[in-house]
């Protein structure tokens, strides 16, 4: 990592830039839980039913994509030394119209409306245009750090993902029916999940894991190679897609899965190396992602093996409920648990040194608040996976990850609380 | 000049060391340096160092390891 020379105040952007996405992302959790409620055990009729599509992006574009998006205006200024010019405006300009996009695009489905979806698509189009664009110039400037490396590479992936996406929405909102809808729903998804998603919990962890889990530092040559790895094996993936080569998509799938395999085991190795031997709610929350994300990885190859499992409906179910609910919820949800109340900590400090006592993080955020929600969301990814098999599992697994969903956003909104009681000594 | 005072907060859980940090460099006589081993730059650090009136510079780096001084302004 090069040495930045004295990071100014302002390259630590104000602390709404990220939190008015920390704060919203737990509420599409909460309708991704009415959605599942309202539409019971119908929802596993068919992947490719609109209720369906409509949960998926609530949870993929609403819950993961506004975390995702708050803790990358966090991290560019501090971690890759790049800050996004006029972070404010940008970050409010992305939220405002990223914010309704995915409403839009989730009623558009739940409400089969053409007007809708295309109207999302407009408000979807022209938010990810703005980061994208905002990102790229960041980065240009960025350290040469592993962390900023892999972001690169996550934002390129996202950039496919929202540009499949448009293309996929544009079907709906004028009803052409792109002959090869099937192939680019697979390549959008790919690179959503494991490009965008995958690519950036991987680089993201480089920094987070070894300074929140007091871990030794992930191996340099993994650190480096992972993300470009993932990217070039997602290209000959999608290029194998295309080409139709059957015998040869497979090989990338392996690939890939392997790559995301070794990552995850690597990880929970470190985790037995920390330097505090006391466990805590982020770390729990990290060891329940990575079992589930093996978990998901298995269960993915067993589909390679066996056409039965494969052609069974409820089989995609499962692999979405685990790598998104076991495996990313759980990664982002235990990071927000550190990010913020470091974060609220961080900017008490800069304000109130000298005129009262900064709060520590266990009075921003208390432990048995954040125990409480975990053990709901470690309940409810089991019942939300087992559902596809047994579709009443439905209702109680909605209705705990549901109120998980509510529990988290209380507790973020009680931690944001701390902080501006405490910003009003100042006044 | 006084000696430099050492400290490694590599085993310590955020936010604690900048907590530490801040601490140490409050204490520090005239003309004594803190030097600091952490296992990476702490970039949310430097600013609040400089709002207390601090100056910094990075003195190390290695493999898992990061070092860099701190004086009062005016102490150079
Ligand atoms: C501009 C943003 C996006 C738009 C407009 C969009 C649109 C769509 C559409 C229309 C489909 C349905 C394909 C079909 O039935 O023909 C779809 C499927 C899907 N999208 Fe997106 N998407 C976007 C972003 C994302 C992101 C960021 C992710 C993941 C991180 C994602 C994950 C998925 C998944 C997993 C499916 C498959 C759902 C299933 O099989 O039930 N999408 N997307």
């Amino acid at each position: 990592m090069t040495p930045q020379a004295g990071l100014s105040f302002e390259q630590a952007p104000p602390i709404l830039v990220p939190f008015r996405f920390f704060l919203s992302a737990p509420v599409f959790g909460v309708l991704a839980a009415l959605t599942l409620l309202w539409q019971g055990p119908a929802l596993f009729d068919s992947r490719w039913m609109p209720p369906a599509l409509a949960l998926t992006h609530l949870m993929t574009l609403g819950f993961l994509g506004l975390a995702m998006l708050g803790a990358m205006f966090q991290m560019l200024p501090v971690v890759a030394g790049a800050p996004i010019s006029r972070a404010n405006s940008v970050s409010l300009g992305v939220f405002g119209l990223l914010v309704p996009g995915v409403l839009t695009l989730a009623s558009g489905f739940l409400l089969v409306s053409p007007e809708l979806i295309r109207l999302a698509m407009g408000l979807l189009g022209s938010g990810f245009t703005l980061f994208i664009l905002a990102v790229a110039v960041s980065l240009k400037r960025a350290a040469n750090n592993p962390t900023s490396r892999g972001m690169r590479f996550a934002v390129l992936a996202l950039t496919v993902t929202a540009t499949f996406g448009l293309v996929l929405a544009s079907n709906y909102g004028w009803g052409w029916w792109i002959a090869n809808r099937i192939q680019i729903t697979s390549i959008h998804l790919a690179w959503g999940l494991l490009g965008w998603v995958g690519v950036l919990v991987v680089s993201v962890s480089y920094q987070v894991v070894p300074m929140f889990q007091l871990t030794p530092a992930y191996p340099k040559p993994l650190s480096a190679w992972l993300p470009p790895g993932l990217f070039v094996l997602l290209l000959l993936w999608t290029a194998f897609t295309l080409g139709n080569m059957e015998a040869l998509v497979p090989v990338a799938g392996g690939a890939i899965a392997l790559a995301f395999a070794l990552y995850a085991g690597v990880t929970l190795r470190l985790q037995t190396q920390r330097r505090r031997k006391i466990s805590d709610v982020t770390l729990l929350f990290w060891r329940y992602g990575m079992a589930a994300l093996l978990l998901v990885l298995t269960l993915w190859l067993a589909g390679q093996a066996v056409p039965q499992l494969d052609n069974w409906p409820g089989y995609p179910f499962l692999l979405g409920m685990l790598f998104i609910g076991g495996f990313v919820v759980s990664v982002v949800n235990g990071m927000l648990y550190k990010i913020l109340p470091f974060l609220i900590w961080f900017h008490l400090q800069s304000r109130l040194t000298g005129i009262a006592k900064i709060p520590n993080m266990k009075e921003i955020l208390p432990e048995k608040a954040m125990r409480r929600q975990m053990r709901l969301h470690f309940a409810a990814v089991p019942l939300l996976a087992l559902a596809p098999l047994m579709p009443p599992l439905i209702y109680p697994a909605a209705l705990i990850f549901g109120v998980s969903m509510l529990l988290l956003e209380t507790n973020l909104i009680f931690a944001f609380g701390v902080y501006r009681r405490n910003l009003k000594l100042v006044s | 000049m006084a000696e430099d005072r050492i400290i490694d907060v590599r085993g310590l859980e955020p936010p604690q060391p900048l907590e530490m940090v801040l601490e140490e460099a409050a204490r520090l006589e005239p003309e004594q340096r803190l030097r600091v081993i952490h296992f990476r730059e702490p970039c949310l650090l430097y600013p609040l160092l400089a709002k207390r009136g601090f100056s910094h510079s990075v003195a190390a780096i290695g493999e898992d390891r990061f070092e860099f001084l701190v004086w009062r302004k005016g102490d150079e």
